[in-house]
């Protein structure tokens, strides 16, 4: 694996007075295999009290990761590829304990004692293929990828569900992290 | 008219109904479009689980502007029809008045009290008893799980000991018989009972230094080996610590396993030993409802404010379902009863204007549809009356047209004969007189008409005409005919008068009409034809010998002239001149008969009547220096057809009678005028004579009536025969200050 890019621009515009306890993507940066394009990142401050509390509740909190991969265009940006990462974090009053799952469908499971270790599991992404290299257009300028992370909650007991979305207020949705390069 | 109205009116709401959908439809993007932006700015919720939710919202303001459209637009309705004071209207609000208190007020008191009653569950629910209790429950849960957990990490660390000093060689191989020996010995050595019982376990497996399966022995109730444990977990937890902790969910338990790595003296990991126990399905559910348990209970108090105002929106959208329906089901219950009694107002009224041809929509089967179906009975009776009593009517009308119509050719009739008729009812009142009868008695219709006849009768009259009634009631055939001589002004009618007593059907008197015809004229041109006649026989008879007489006198003078004396012959002579100038004089008498019997057909040419009257005052004026003759003609005189000769003759004798009247003198004036709306020519002679008395202007122009010395009395009569043959009439007037004045009327 070796480094193609190179003119990784860090995307913090409009990022200035955002708290500490909020979401943020982190660390995104590029990287290529012989056939694809690897994005790595992490997500800090993925769960902030907020989310702490719902957590604790025993709710399974899914994050769900959207990578776009875009082309700048004159008028409108054309989107070359689109790419989701889950990972679903669950407490067990029980046993004391965090799992952390990757994906609705994914049986693999990981179960640790702390939510620094479940954080550090969960919200560490690597290796993400976002793109075949060969569907990358040569000598294109002006590619972007962005990324952000969408926290929310998977089920729940209690009633009035639908009520409850509008209600409650644990969501959050950080805003998109760009990188731009070139290739 | 009203149904016109209606649909015009229903085509005006449908069309602002559309309008209000558009607004609606408008109104449910923007407040869509707002309710994402405040959420989003609250928290940044994602959007996608939003749809069903925004739906929801959407649905209920649209319930909310429904409903608060339908009771504005009813209520503002109500109000106007109210102020029109609108049939019905009065009652409808009472009525929605009811129903929105009786709904309203229950409703509300429902809702406040579920609020309350609410609000001290939901207080209830959260209370330090229940948390503590709740926190009891897991920490038991906890605290015996953890008892597993540390059984088996006692039993391990023991076991995994006595397998690395007895069952592994230095090579790091496994004696298996040495495990069996070890883990499964036989039941009847000393004190193993008790160990097993001790500690029981469900599995014992010995995974290799790759973490390959090497020796794996189980026990009821697990059946069958245990499920795999990924090897990368089992390096990920033993990396951080000395054993790991693994949990699989059986279908009749959960296994609950430690795993711990086998070391040799020198601290070389030589295998691993992974211990189990199951727990229970039923000890599982109990740990599994005590942790559902426990985190719904944290969900609920951390959502607790969420969940209240949920609730709270909750009950309010019910009640106001509630008030929507009660209120709808209130108008429309009023609409129910007030349609059908303000449709049959509309229904009357339209009667009362005459409008027959409609039936009213009848809907249900209630006491009002009775009522509604009885009016379009009586509305189709009506029509019913309505079209017999138009047929009467036209009937009728006809039957009046033709009465009418027969009434005015009758009376046309009755205006036009010839013959005066003058009906009298049975009270003595005249209430007919036709135009002859008008004509005939020179009195207007109007001076008779409604007036009781014996006013208008002199007493003399008045007593004939009792007479003449008295006869006519003894009469059988109810009619009675006299010739009646009457004087009206100055005029001498003489009348043939029928009187019939009018009967009905049922023999009683109506009254008597009474018949008359004028014949005075009729009299006098019989009375001329007569005297022509006697003139004629007078003629023939005295004319024939006259000339043998004047002969014979002639013949005796001549034969006995000479024979005689002196005085003889003067006697002679006086008597035969006597006879011969008698003679002569009743020649010239027998020839004015003559003439007077045989008047010839007048031959007409148009003549200028001037100059002809102006030619005959020239005859007279140089003989009678005395008399001033004038002539008055208009200068634009036509001519017109008449006998010059006769007409002439005619001013000649009228001249002449008038010299007679002036012995003294005095003046003849003779006036030519034209009446051009009767058509005529009017020739009048005047002069200042002594005049003619009023009795004798009735009979002067009848043959010999003469006042005159030495008349015949056939000279006005000529005149009138002539005036007669020009179809023209002559009548004789006073002239005023003195004189007489004759008037020819000839037509042009």
């Amino acid at each position: 694996m070796h480094l193609l890019c190179w003119f990784v621009q860090p995307m913090t515009a409009g990022c200035q007075g955002v708290e500490a306890s909020t979401p943020e993507i982190y660390g995104l940066t590029l990287a290529s295999s012989n056939k694809e394009l690897l994005a790595y990142f992490s997500l800090k401050n993925g769960c902030p009290p907020m989310i702490y509390q719902v957590l604790a509740t025993g709710v399974p909190v899914k994050y769900t990761f959207e990578l776009e991969l875009k082309v700048h265009r004159f008028l409108l940006d054309k989107t070359l590829a689109r790419q989701r990462v889950v990972r679903i974090l669950t407490f067990d009053n029980l046993k004391g304990e965090y799992r952390i799952g990757f994906g609705l469908n994914e049986p693999r499971v990981i179960s640790v004692k702390t939510l620094e270790e479940a954080e550090k599991i969960g919200f560490e992404i690597n290796d993400v293929p976002v793109i075949a290299l060969s569907k990358l257009p040569a000598q294109r300028t002006n590619y972007v990828l962005r990324v952000r992370a969408r926290v929310e909650k998977m089920e729940s007991s209690l009633p009035f569900k639908g009520l409850m979305e509008i209600f409650s207020s644990w969501g959050l949705e950080t805003r998109w992290y760009e990188i731009r390069f070139t290739y | 008219m009203k149904s016109a109205l209606r649909t015009d009116k229903e085509s005006a709401r449908r069309k602002r109904e559309r309008v209000l959908m558009l607004v609606a439809g408008v109104l449910i993007g923007l407040l869509s479009l707002v309710e994402y932006l405040l959420i989003s700015h609250a928290a940044p919720l994602p959007t996608s689980s939003n749809v069903l939710i925004f739906a929801v919202i959407n649905l209920n303001i649209l319930l909310i502007l429904v409903l608060s459209f339908l009771v504005v637009r009813n209520l503002v309705k109500l109000v106007f029809e109210d102020r029109r004071n609108l049939l019905g209207a009065k009652l409808r609000t009472k009525l929605v008045i009811a129903f929105v208190s009786l709904s309203l007020i229950p409703t509300l008191v429902l809702f406040f009290v579920s609020f309350q009653f609410l609000r001290t569950s939901l207080e209830y629910w959260f209370d330090v008893k229940v948390e503590r209790s709740l926190n009891n429950a897991l920490t038991v849960g906890k605290i015996y799980y953890k008892n597993q957990v540390d059984e088996l990490k006692r039993t391990s660390q023991a076991l995994g000991r006595a397998v690395s000093m007895k069952c592994i060689d230095e090579s790091g191989r496994v004696n298996r018989s040495c495990l069996e020996d070890l883990i499964d010995p036989a039941p009847l050595l000393p004190g193993r009972q008790a160990l097993w019982d001790m500690l029981p376990l469900s599995s014992v497996e010995i995974l290799g230094p790759d973490l390959e399966n090497i020796y794996v022995k189980t026990w009821l109730p697990l059946v069958g080996s245990p499920p795999m444990i990924p090897a990368s977990a089992i390096a990920q937890k033993l990396t951080d610590q000395n054993y790991g902790v693994f949990t699989s969910v059986l279908e009749n338990g959960e296994l609950l396993r430690v795993i711990r790595p086998i070391q040799d003296s020198k601290g070389r990991v030589m295998a691993y030993l992974c211990l189990g126990r199951l727990i229970p399905q039923d000890m599982g559910q109990l740990l599994e409802e005590i942790r559902s348990g426990y985190e719904d209970y944290r969900q609920l108090k951390l959502f607790q404010g969420p969940i209240k105002v949920t609730l709270l929106i909750t009950l309010f959208l019910i009640t106001l379902l509630i008030l929507f329906v009660s209120i709808w089901f209130g108008f429309r219950l009023a609409r129910g009863i007030t349609e059908p009694v303000q449709m049959l107002a509309d229904a009357t009224h339209r009667i009362a204007q005459g409008d027959l041809d409609f039936s009213l929509k009848v809907q249900g089967r209630d006491e009002l549809s009775s009522l509604v179906r009885a009016f379009n009975t009586m509305t189709q009776d009506l029509k019913e009356a309505k079209r017999r009593a138009q047929e009467a009517s036209r009937q009728l009308l006809s039957s009046y047209a033709e009465l009418e119509h027969r009434r005015r050719y009758m009376e046309i009739l009755l205006q036009n004969v010839t013959t005066g008729v003058i009906s009298i009812d049975r009270k003595g009142t005249i209430t007919t007189v036709n135009r002859s009868a008008e004509e005939i008695l020179s009195i207007p219709a109007s001076n008779l008409i409604g007036k009781p006849y014996k006013e208008l009768l002199t007493p003399v009259q008045a007593e004939e005409f009792e007479e003449i009634r008295q006869e006519l009631m003894k009469s059988a055939k109810g009619t009675l005919q006299r010739p009646i001589r009457l004087t009206v002004g100055d005029k001498t009618l003489s009348l043939v008068v029928n009187f019939t007593v009018l009967r009905d059907q049922e023999d009683r008197s109506l009254g008597v009409v009474v018949v008359f015809d004028d014949l005075t004229e009729l009299e006098k041109i019989q009375r001329l034809a007569a005297w022509r006649e006697v003139a004629r026989r007078i003629a023939h008879e005295v004319k024939n010998p006259l000339t043998p007489i004047k002969l014979s006198a002639q013949r005796l003078r001549k034969k006995y002239m000479d024979k005689l004396d002196t005085e003889g012959q003067k006697v002679l002579e006086r008597c035969t001149n006597t006879i011969i100038s008698q003679v002569e004089e009743l020649r010239r008498l027998v020839d004015e008969f003559s003439r007077f019997a045989r008047m010839p057909a007048p031959r007409m040419v148009p003549t200028d009547l001037g100059e002809l009257a102006d030619e005959v005052l020239s005859m007279y004026r140089e003989g009678n220096p005395t008399i001033d003759f004038s002539l008055d003609t208009p200068s634009c005189l036509s001519r017109i057809k008449v006998d010059p000769d006769q007409i002439k003759r005619v001013l000649v004798n009228l001249v002449e009678n008038a010299v007679s009247a002036m012995p003294d003198g005095g003046s003849v004036k003779i006036c030519i005028t034209a009446d051009n709306k009767a058509d005529q020519l009017v020739l009048e002679v005047c002069d200042t004579g002594v005049g003619i008395d009023a009795s004798d202007r009735s009979r002067l122009f009848e043959p010999y009536f003469s006042r005159r010395k030495g008349g015949t009395g056939l000279g006005l009569a000529i005149v009138n025969s002539i005036i007669s043959d020009h179809n023209g009439t002559i009548t004789v007037e006073e002239n005023r200050p003195k004189g007489t004045r004759f008037i020819i009327r000839l037509p042009i």
